[in-house]
């Protein structure tokens, strides 16, 4: 639909050629073409990218963490420069420069998915007391570079020692395409209004915090928190999952339907408990998921809700020890079938664009100098002289 | 009219079917896409209720082979226990050893796995129900409708059940008695 802007300059074009045919260049008339082409390429692609765009969280755990010294080095190169005499004519020359340059101490961590972080000095000394190791590095920096290094600079390193409490989880976002959140599959969900968002406190999804996402929404409990973000550190990458415990206290089941519906069914990695408490009761499970797992998903809200009473460890290290082995990852290219169509604001949108940067342009090649024959003239002219050098 | 605006008018009408042309042959591939989706989802949504019924059936006989023996070891635990010593009274018996426990975990298990198959399978019919929702699209609206509205719509089968047809026919559902 949004190619039928094509018209406007198409049509623009025949009205330029027999109104003001001699005034009109070859390169104008492809610019009058190719400029709203551009356009209608453009306003397609950022109409599709917004509607389908989404964010995942990624998770990982820390496997090492550095502290590099300070450290300089200096290096002679040569230098191109240019000079103008007094009668306008510029010179090429050359000389020989020295650079130093200085790298600043920085303290790292590095995760399981060869992801690197810049983090604080205090934060790299927790770590290294929490894994109780720190060795010494020489980077050996003379030895790979042709530089002068005038300060060397070394490093210390920790090195995760493979205990589950002393995981340093990391979950970062991530962008990836959903079709399904705006199409009009079976598989969509309903749009849920602000009251009723508000009437059965559904949550939204917590910001990035790198080394402090919280995945449980709803109930306060530091070492259930712990606990679930490090079941999912370590099985990010090797399950490609990321689970989350929402806890919705004194609210019918309708409130889990309600929240599946706003979070559009989750992520595609998500695995997503909510759990309706009376008291300490646990009254109703649901499982927000779009793996195709289905028995995963029923035995857990099964088993959670069999539990009776509502104890977050327990409900974490269950679902941690459970649904990572269970979990595949519904791959979202299954829904590639699914057509995204630029919305009709965007249509309007493009259509207004192509049509006032189509008069522009037609405004601009009916008032410059440049005309057909002129073009043809000119650059027949450059032709016959290139031939005529070249013998 | 001058020569040059005869020239750029040819230009622009073969510019015109040249996108004309690209959008025929965008629009009939993705139809035959879809097509050849919705007979590749047909055949999985056969071999998926296979798998239904398959994993179903071997998971009731194992629970039902697991009833049954439960049942002879019980009986014959029962009989000994009040045939062989019968001076004794019974129910002080009874309080002192530990019977055997009847699992209910398996038929739980069955339970999950009957829900779960029957989730996978909706959820295959509701793909294919989706292609052609899809497919639908593409040949009725414009400006698709100009290339592949001819085309034949998709003949898809949903698997349903006779009370379901029947309830979808009358438009009535009077069996709402839960007791």
């Amino acid at each position: 639909m949004i190619w039928l802007a094509l018209f406007i300059p198409l049509i623009a074009i025949i009205f330029v050629s027999v109104r003001f045919t001699k005034r009109i260049s070859i390169l104008e008339y492809i610019l009058l073409f190719a400029i709203p082409l551009a356009c209608i390429a453009i306003g397609k692609y950022a109409s599709t990218y917004s509607q389908t765009h989404d964010i995942e969280y990624w998770n990982s755990f820390g496997v090492r963490a550095m502290y590099e010294e300070e450290w300089k080095e200096r290096w002679t190169e040569t230098e191109t420069y240019t000079t103008t005499d007094g009668e306008g004519n510029t010179q090429t020359h050359t000389r020989i420069v020295t650079r130093n340059k200085t790298h600043p101490e920085q303290w790292s961590l590095f995760d399981d998915i060869e992801g690197s972080y810049s983090i604080s000095k205090s934060y790299f000394e927790q770590i290294c007391t929490l894994w109780s190791n720190r060795t010494f590095k020489d980077m050996q920096r003379e030895e790979n570079t042709s530089h002068t290094i005038t300060k060397d600079g070394n490093a210390y390193v920790a090195i995760y020692d493979d205990l589950f409490d002393h995981t340093i989880p990391v979950c970062k976002q991530h962008t990836y395409e959903n079709r399904i959140q705006c199409s009009k599959s079976v598989f969509n969900f309903e749009e849920v209004s602000d009251e009723t968002k508000a009437q059965y406190k559904l949550f939204d999804y917590p910001p990035e915090d790198v080394f402090g996402f919280n995945p449980i929404l709803g109930h306060s409990n530091q070492r259930a928190s712990s606990i679930l973000s490090h079941h999912n550190a370590h099985n990010g990458r090797r399950r490609q999952i990321h689970m989350m415990l929402l806890v919705f206290q004194d609210q019918s089941l309708e409130a889990g339907l309600f929240q599946e519906s706003y979070w559009k069914g989750g992520n595609k990695n998500e695995f997503i408990l909510c759990v309706g408490l009376k008291g300490n009761e646990i009254k109703w499970t649901r499982i927000i998921s779009w793996t195709e797992q289905e028995e995963l998903k029923i035995r857990v809200a099964r088993k959670i809700k069999e539990m009776e009473k509502f104890d977050a460890v327990q409900v974490v290290s269950y679902m941690g020890e459970e649904i990572p082995s269970g979990f595949l990852r519904k791959k979202f290219a299954d829904f590639n079938y699914l057509s995204v169509e630029p919305t009709m604001t965007a249509i309007w949108i493009t259509f207004a664009i192509t049509f006032i940067v189509t008069l522009v342009i037609m405004i601009i090649a009916i008032n410059n100098e440049c005309d057909f024959e002129g073009f043809i003239e000119k650059f027949g002219k450059r032709r016959h002289n290139r031939y005529n050098s070249f013998g | 009219m001058h020569k040059i605006a005869v020239w750029v008018i040819i230009a622009v009408i073969i510019v015109v079917a040249l996108i004309l042309t690209v959008m025929g042959i965008g629009y009939k591939n993705r139809e035959v896409e879809l097509r050849n989706q919705s007979v590749a989802q047909q055949e999985a949504n056969k071999n998926i209720y296979d798998k239904t019924w398959k994993v179903v059936q071997m998971k009731a006989q194992i629970a039902d082979k697991y009833a049954g023996e439960f049942k002879e070891i019980y009986t014959g635990l029962m009989d000994a226990r009040y045939s062989a010593d019968s001076g004794n009274n019974p129910a002080f018996k009874w309080i002192q050893e530990q019977s055997p426990n009847f699992s209910t975990e398996l038929y739980k298990e069955l339970g999950d796995s009957i829900s779960g198959l029957r989730a996978e399978f909706a959820r295959v019919q509701n793909r294919l129900i989706d292609i052609k929702r899809e497919h639908e699209n593409l040949r009725m609206k414009f400006p698709s409708k100009l290339f592949v509205g001819k085309r034949e719509a998709l003949d898809i089968q949903i698997v349903t059940s006779a009370k379901t047809e029947e309830v979808f026919n009358s438009e009535r559902e009077d069996n709402v008695d839960l007791f």
